[in-house]
């Protein structure tokens, strides 16, 4: 089941780093979801994990992982760990990943599937995830699972100067559009990316 | 003599209860619509007034099946329907907490539907006992249907005032147990003559009494912002407000932070702000007196007017909990009017310890209890600056929530009015989210560009700015061009807060990217003259008040386009709200052809009875149609829409109930009646469409009282002739005998209503009010040609 998510959900759809394709092949995500849920683990949506959160689609999760461009020296900074999946698929790729929950059901709960699953290089807060983590602070990348009305002024201090930070937006059963924050010499700038199946809407129909 | 005068006692009291059950069944009703407001989203509204229709149309069907013995019973089962009806209000409120509906799941997981399915189940049961009660009286005695009808309508009429006044007095959750008590209490005067009746009565009465003493906890939907705030540690609820425009509660925590508009160069900190949720939606965070905060007030894309113009005397509309009266205070303006509609909000605010958090105590502002639009209409004046917070494009940005919500403020005739409150240097600034696909900024700036057209300007392209972040975008109007030193003035702030400026020069190196489209490019089509549209399968076109939808997108070719690149699931969460009302209206065509059509069509009528069924059915659909009409056209004379609607539909059913009442001393024949009737009230509403602008104008002027009382005395004209036809044609089947029909005549009459209503809506939406008023006046001129089984020689 997930080398046939991997196939056609996600390299179907034109994610192509094969860090982030074996990593997706490797974490069990049916051990990220509700029991009553784990039949409908690999399928192409999200999933309610309780707590009014989700656990994103699949090719969602790959795509971040994508436009992040993690590397296997990187440290990785993640704001909402939810069920934990998104934090593991990282831990696969990036040297070291930083994962912040502020729900401590959430929290205890990502951080108990994380260790029994052996994932070493994950760690786990329960914390306002506003403030980052600045003891591991600067990250080469910063995942922000859940996008406030600002993006906070912490989390781009404390992102290293030619890091991305990836924000995706929309209902949290619909990620309509993701956005890239890029941090070169001290300036910020931002880029709006859709997922590859939402193409552009142009006139003409 | 004794007799006689029980007779009439009993009379009287049926008539009481008539009035009392009709006043129960529509105050819940209306309440019920703001508990799903609150725990769910606005959009169930639909669901609820379709729900309740259709208990009206299949309490017919019951009765026709049944007749003979619901008759032969009629005392002890109007007694028990009334009892039950009660408990069902009960029932009802409860069930609210023990069915977990989880709408967003059902998308991926159709099983979740049954749990809505047993929820409209358990809320459709008060309006089909308490519509069986109804028809039930109306059957029992058919000559006295005039009387009998006055009362059904006057009882709803006032209901509709009830509901506005127990909201008011008290949280919409606690409002079922006072309808289903007060209920229950109609049942206590029928219920005297026999002990076992009396013990019915009061056990209904303590079971519901226990139920409000005990009342289960309803859960707010988990995926509403509020009850994802509360799940966050030291994060409480300090202070609630209820009052018919939504629950308020104010939440503090120290995690709650909010900084709309920020420019990502901003690198000082934002503080955790108490924030106010209405209906669990994030509606604003109070501003903080701190200094400290004061410094990311002014890196916002909404400070852009202030950089462009002196700014004196500002307006704020829709002013909430007071950000952008905190700005304009911070920027240098010496006045600022705050015009905000809900009392209960503004209380709330003002009973915050930390007093100096009210902004609205500052001297500076003066606060406006009103609706905007109202208050532009009556009050107007001039200003340097009118500010639309964005809190109002925020809200209807996200999942299309708002996409069939009638909002007069966002219409072309609404933006002159702002424009005439302009003084000559005057400005007017509005924001919105940068949406995906890309919509409500586009069509923001071709509703100014219009507006500006409208008022004469020919170039408005020279009238406007626009600057964004990476999610927003400020736009700023002016009643006069903007000077080469006020556009460099714009580009300059733009560059040193770190945004970009969009429109009428694109930055030379943007720092935030757009995935799809060209926005600046179709911005300057827009502000073009002639005006180039943008190539878009959306519906960008400006809203007017005949068609004021602002959140109105959806064509069919986008649809279609949306559906190819979304996806079946992407689609419904995008355009949520046609989602629902699709699925309601699907729902009723159902159950209506299976509740109320088919076992109807079963029985053995020895008539036939296609004629009957088109007189009802075009007086329900005409009803309805005509109703949409009037509220429409009075909600832009009394300003708010929700007092509006419940005044005309008082003052509709009320006047109706008048006419229903007096219809028994017509003494004409009954076809001729109902042809006079169409004739005058295809006047009435002529008269009432031509002389709308004139009044609107000349009303808004006055004092609310008194635009209450003319708004009655529109409505009562219309409302009386319209009252009429339901009693005719109920006492011409009497008349010839064919009693049996009775019930099934206002199960039509019910079914088509229940259908009425969103169509009338999507008549609305697609083709503009005045196709609504033609329709309706069309229905009621096919009744008169359907009319022929009224006259002696028409019987079939």
């Amino acid at each position: 089941m997930r080398e046939s998510m991997v196939t056609i959900q996600i390299e179907g759809r034109g994610v192509a780093d094969p860090k982030v394709l074996d990593a997706m092949r490797k974490v069990p995500r049916h051990q990220f979801v509700l029991p009553d849920t784990i039949a409908e683990a690999y399928n192409d949506h999200p999933l309610p994990i309780g707590y009014g959160q989700t656990i994103s689609q699949p090719y969602i999760v790959a795509y971040m992982c994508e436009l992040a461009r993690l590397h296997d020296t990187h440290k990785v900074l993640e704001v909402g760990t939810g069920s934990g999946y998104h934090a593991a698929v990282m831990g696969q790729v990036a040297s070291e990943v930083y994962t912040v929950e502020i729900v401590p059901e959430l929290a205890a709960h990502a951080s108990d599937t994380i260790t029994k699953l052996g994932y070493g290089n994950i760690h786990v807060r329960q914390a306002d995830g506003y403030h980052g983590w600045k003891e591991a602070a600067p990250f080469d990348a910063i995942i922000v699972t859940a996008a406030a009305d600002h993006i906070p002024p912490p989390l781009i201090e404390q992102l290293k100067d030619g890091g991305r930070m990836v924000i995706p937006l929309g209902h949290p059963f619909f990620t309509q559009q993701l956005v890239v924050v890029e941090k070169e010499h001290g300036q910020v700038s931002s880029r709006q990316v859709l997922p590859v199946r939402f193409v552009p809407l142009t006139g003409g129909h | 003599m004794s007799a006689t005068l029980a007779k009439a006692a009993n009379r009287h009291i049926r008539l009481a209860q008539l009035f009392g059950v009709s006043f129960c069944l529509l105050a819940f009703e209306i309440c019920l619509l703001r508990i799903l407001s609150y725990v769910q989203w606005y959009h169930f509204a639909y669901l609820i007034i379709s729900l309740a229709l259709l208990g009206f149309a299949v309490s017919g069907s019951l009765m026709h099946l049944f007749r003979d013995f619901w008759l032969r019973h009629a005392g002890i089962v109007s007694l028990a329907l009334i009892l039950l009806t009660a408990l069902a209000m009960a029932l009802g409120r409860q069930a609210l907490a023990w069915i977990p509906v989880d709408i967003f799941t059902a998308i991926w997981k159709p099983s979740e539907l049954v749990w809505l399915a047993l929820l409209c189940l358990v809320l459709f049961l008060p309006f089909l006992f308490g519509a069986f009660f109804i028809i039930l009286s109306f059957s029992a005695a058919p000559r006295r249907i005039g009387g009998l009808y006055g009362a059904n309508l006057l009882g709803s009429g006032v209901g509709s005032l009830g509901a506005i006044l127990f909201l008011h007095l008290w949280h919409p959750l606690s409002i079922p147990f006072v309808t289903s008590f007060m209920c229950a209490l109609v049942a206590l005067p029928s219920a005297m003559q026999r002990r076992s009746h009396l013990v019915l009565v009061i056990g209904g009465l303590t079971i519901i009494g226990l139920c409000w003493q005990m009342p289960a906890a309803v859960n707010m939907s988990q995926y509403k912002a509020l009850s994802r705030v509360l799940l966050m540690p030291d994060t409480t609820v300090t202070a609630r407000a209820f009052d018919p425009y939504g629950v308020y509660e104010l939440v503090s925590s120290p995690h709650l932070r909010s900084a709309a508009g920020l420019s990502l160069g901003f690198d000082g900190a934002v503080q955790p702000r108490p924030t106010v949720f209405a209906d669990g939606a994030t509606m604003g965070a109070l501003t903080l007196a701190d200094h400290a905060d004061h410094a990311r007030w002014r890196q916002t894309v909404f400070n852009l007017p202030y950089r462009v113009r002196d700014t004196d005397t500002v307006l704020v509309l829709d002013a909430g909990v007071g950000e952008e009266i905190r700005r304009a205070l911070l920027e240098g303006a010496a006045s600022v009017t705050a015009v905000e509609k809900s009392r209960a909000l503004l209380h709330m605010l003002g009973q915050q310890p930390a007093s100096e958090q009210n902004v609205y105590d500052n001297p500076a502002v003066e606060a406006v209890e009103d609706e905007p639009r109202s208050f532009l209409a009556a009050r107007g004046g001039t200003y340097d600056l009118i500010i639309l917070p964005p809190g109002r494009s925020l809200a209807s940005a996200s999942l299309g929530m708002q996409s069939l919500y009638e909002d007069y403020l966002l219409t072309t005739e609404s933006f002159e009015l702002l424009i005439d409150s302009l003084n000559d240097d005057g400005i007017v600034s509005i924001s919105s989210v940068l949406d995906t696909p890309l919509r409500r900024p586009i069509k923001l700036f071709a509703l100014m560009a219009e507006s500006l057209r409208q008022s004469d300007v020919r170039t408005p392209g020279k009238h406007l700015i626009a600057i964004r972040n990476w999610n927003m975008v400020t736009f700023v109007m002016s009643r006069k061009p903007f000077s080469v030193t006020e556009l460099e003035r714009a580009r300059a702030f733009a560059t040193q807060s770190g945004l970009d400026m969009i429109f009428p020069f694109v930055a030379e190196a943007a720092r935030h990217h757009l995935a799809e489209n060209d926005l600046p490019a179709m911005l300057a089509g827009l502000a073009a003259t002639p005006p180039v549209h943008p190539d878009s399968p959306f519906h960008l076109v400006p809203p007017t008040d005949n068609q004021p939808y602002f959140g109105h997108f959806l064509t069919t070719a986008a649809a279609s386009h949306m559906m190819r690149t979304f996806g079946a699931a992407g689609l419904i969460l995008q355009e949520w709200a046609y989602a629902i009302a699709g699925f309601t209206i699907l729902l009723l065509m159902l159950s209506g052809l299976a509740l109320v059509l088919l076992p109807l069509r079963m029985c053995r009528l020895t008539d036939s009875p296609a004629r009957h069924l088109a007189y009802f059915a075009a007086i329900g659909c005409g009803f309805m149609f005509v109703e949409m009409l009037m509220i429409q056209k009075l909600t832009l004379i009394l300003g708010d829409p929700v007092y509006a609607v419940s005044a005309v539909v008082a003052a509709l059913l009320i006047f109706a109930g008048i006419g229903s009442v007096l219809s028994s001393s017509i003494k004409w024949p009954a076809i001729r009646t109902v042809s006079w009737s169409t004739a005058l009230l295809l006047i009435l509403v002529l008269l009432f469409f031509i002389s709308h602008p004139l009044l609107a104008t000349t009303l808004a002027a006055w004092p609310s009282s008194l635009r209450f009382a003319g708004v009655v005395l529109l409505v009562a004209f219309p409302a009386v002739v319209m009252g009429l036809y339901f009693p005719l044609g109920i006492r011409a089947l009497e008349r010839s005998g064919q009693l049996p029909l009775i019930p099934w005549a206002w199960g039509v009459n019910g079914f088509v209503s229940v259908i009425s209503a969103p169509l009338a809506m999507l008549t609305a939406v697609g083709f503009g009010f005045a196709a609504v008023g033609v329709i309706g006046i069309g229905f009621y001129a096919l009744a008169v040609g359907t009319a022929r089984f009224m006259s002696p020689s028409g019987h079939t």
